[in-house]
């Protein structure tokens, strides 16, 4: 019977993260895109879109450094469905049905009950938090994938064959090659499980220490690449709370109010401005706000109506937490720690708190909750009401979740996931053969990557082609490459002939409009239109 | 020494500045119901079941959520860390913790409570001393807990 139970609940979660995987989200995010191309000319060509030979630490991508996990686990999705939607998300949708199978296997090496492993499977499969990540290609939900088959693993390692110590250290080593939040967060989980099974560690301290230095000469590429270089930096930069200076000018106001007495000077330093920065921010992941009403405020993250979790989670993760103790359950250490470790890295960002960046907490709360279902059931008297009650509330979150994810969310928030192209470019495939030029605008970011996806063009025409620029902020941009052309404003184009506009709202003066692409809230987001530019008529514009 | 702690942790508890909670209340809860009510039913449009669209996007339902998010507030890490600081936020966990295993059910009932004064437009000012007094409190129970 159980093992039909297991059996309903992997159906249940592969139905849930295939379902539409193509249409909703309603469109590629331009990080998908990008993921999805450079999948693509790696299967045909070996080469990244820069024309990098099979990169080992990063792809350039747009100057972000990608890390390289997700799309070498797309090429063979590519290979088999081709390039489309589909193919991109696959394995992200794939690799989050194993999570919840993984789930259950660690719930029940951590807790000995089948029926807490089956109930924490259950809760990851109908997961908001999951099933967005699983949904969309998100590097974050392969990487959560790797570090919880390294945390499984570890615990087997601890509690049987010390050999397993070394898949272990393999997939947190590819967990952090596919996603930079791991890097921060797989140091700290692996202290907690020394800590956790310190008796197993050093009685198999040899075998460790072998894993640890295979896993380490492993590790040295991405770490050279990733503190010994500005690419390497650059997100971490980019997005750190510590190159903010707010902190440092809120210690010198107060110090100046307090006349920079000695005292102030220790009271208001910055350093412990810094830190009251981040343990707000660490703070921020544990928002009740956030985790089961509102879901993050980022709309591609979240359905915005509903929170990472769903509110009947709540008292079961409040009751798991307390018998967690109360019991003195075995593993309470490992399962808390791993809670209380996972906003560590994310905290050091500005925006917080940040579903994405945490997702590797998944899936402690819902260990804790199912724990918290099973020790209240085993205490309650009316049990079959407790149960059905529990259920009946978990169904009508569940279906008001579905239907805010598949009727509302894509109609709301389109936009956000820059709908338009793929029609646009559709449009201007039609076109192409007739015209001269084909001017794209800038202005929903980063066209450049929808028309080599979509148009399906030769990697190895593009690094011929391709004229790559790099921005002040040192990242990569396209300005061109066949006949297209991607600028800022698309009237002020140095271009002549027959030309077809991807313009904004509005198409340039004098052009004929040919279609106009609406976001599905029914904004007009681009206008395809086409005109013949003269010499003299581009130097009339000028 | 213990006792000398407790009085130094206390007074850093007590003089953490008060935070404000966000603006939310029985008025805000209100106020949201129209606009998200008429924008939820008109995307699920007139070929949905008017029954299923009812039973999804109705006026309890938005209130509910309203209601959660200003009850939420209080509980919010940040506005307990920023009431008691980081050692007042562990204290208040510990405290929380403690009547929950010796099951008093009055503390418990007075803590579930207290979101309910700011939601009906009462001042937030007995929640601020309360949570002071049980971070304190806790702080005496953990600092005094037998080893």
């Amino acid at each position: 019977m159980r093992k039909y139970l297991l059996l309903g609940i992997i159906i249940l979660a592969t139905i849930l993260r295939l379902y539409k995987l193509a249409s909703v989200p309603p469109s590629l995010y331009w990080d998908e895109a990008s993921l999805g191309y450079n999948a693509y000319s790696i299967l045909k060509t070996g080469s990244d879109e820069h024309g990098k030979f099979l990169p080992l630490t990063n792809f350039a991508a747009f100057g972000d450094y990608k890390p390289p996990g997700y799309i070498y686990a797309t090429v063979p999705a590519i290979a088999v469905f081709g390039l489309s939607e589909f193919a991109i998300r696959f394995p992200s949708a794939f690799f989050g049905i194993l999570t919840v199978l993984l789930t259950y296997l660690l719930a029940k090496k951590l807790f000995e009950k089948e029926n807490i492993a089956l109930l924490a499977a259950f809760f990851l499969a109908i997961s908001p938090w999951h099933l967005q990540f699983s949904r969309g290609a998100f590097e974050a939900n392969l990487g959560l994938f790797f570090s919880t088959l390294g945390i499984y693993l570890f615990v087997k390692f601890a509690r049987g064959n010390k050999y397993w110590i070394f898949p272990s250290l393999l997939s947190f080593l590819a967990a952090m090659y596919t996603f930079t939040g791991q890097r921060l967060f797989v140091p700290f989980i692996l202290t907690v499980l020394c800590v956790q099974f310190r008796n197993a560690v050093f009685k198999n301290l040899k075998v460790v220490v072998a894993g640890l230095f295979i896993a380490a000469i492993l590790f040295w590429p991405l770490f050279k690449f990733a503190t010994g270089t500005i690419e390497g930096r650059l997100r971490f930069n980019e997005v750190s709370i510590f190159n903010d200076l707010q902190p440092a000018d809120e210690s010198t106001r107060l110090r100046t109010k307090d006349n920079f007495a000695w005292w102030a000077n220790i009271i208001h330093n910055r350093r412990l401005e810094y830190a009251h920065t981040y343990l707000t921010h660490y703070f921020d992941a544990f928002n009740p706000t956030f985790l089961f009403i509102k879901g993050d405020v980022n709309p591609r993250l979240s359905v915005q109506e509903v929170g990472e979790l769903y509110l009947i989670d709540l008292p079961l993760i409040l009751s798991g937490l307390y018998f967690l103790f109360a019991k003195k359950s075995k593993y309470r250490f490992l399962i808390i720690a791993w809670l209380l470790i996972s906003p560590l890295g994310p905290s050091t960002a500005r925006e917080t708190p940040h579903a994405l960046r945490m997702i590797h907490i998944l899936p402690t709360f819902q260990l804790i909750a199912a724990f918290g279902f099973f020790s209240l059931y085993e205490r309650i008297k009316f049990r079959k009401a407790f149960t059905a009650s529990v259920f009946l509330v978990l169904a009508l979150s569940f279906i008001y979740y579905l239907d805010m994810y598949y009727v509302h969310w894509p109609i709301n928030y389109s936009t956000q996931w820059q709908y338009g192209y793929k029609q646009a470019v559709q449009k201007t495939n039609s076109l192409y053969a007739s015209a001269d030029n084909i001017v794209v605008t800038k202005s929903l970011g980063r066209p450049y990557i929808y028309f080599l996806l979509y148009a399906k063009y030769d990697p190895r025409k593009f690094w011929q082609e391709g004229q790559v620029v790099r921005d002040k902020f040192f990242f990569l941009d396209v300005n061109g490459f066949g006949k297209y052309h991607f600028v800022d404003d698309v009237n002020q184009a140095k271009v002549s002939g027959e030309t077809v506009y991807v313009s904004g709202p509005e198409a340039p003066k004098g052009a004929m409009v040919i279609d106009t692409v609406s976001a599905l809230d029914g904004t007009p987001v681009l206008v395809v239109s086409k005109k013949n530019v003269s010499n003299s008529s581009r130097s009339q514009n000028q | 020494m213990k006792i000398i702690l407790i009085i130094i942790f206390s007074a850093i508890i007590l003089v953490q500045a008060n935070p404000s909670l966000p603006i939310c209340n029985v008025n805000t809860a209100k106020q949201a119901i129209p606009p998200r009510i008429f924008y939820e039913q008109t995307i699920d449009g007139k070929d949905q079941n008017i029954l299923l669209t009812r039973f999804l996007h109705n006026k309890i339902g938005i209130y509910a959520s309203e209601f959660g998010k200003c009850y939420a507030n209080v509980f919010d890490p940040n506005f307990i860390y920023h009431l008691l600081g980081a050692i007042g936020l562990v204290t208040w966990f510990y405290f929380v913790y403690l009547i929950a295993k010796r099951r008093l059910y009055p503390i418990i009932a007075i803590l579930a409570v207290l979101p309910m004064l700011p939601f009906l437009k009462f001042s937030p000012l007995p929640i601020l001393l309360i949570y002071k007094l049980f971070a304190i409190i806790g702080l005496a129970f953990l600092l005094s807990k037998p080893k």
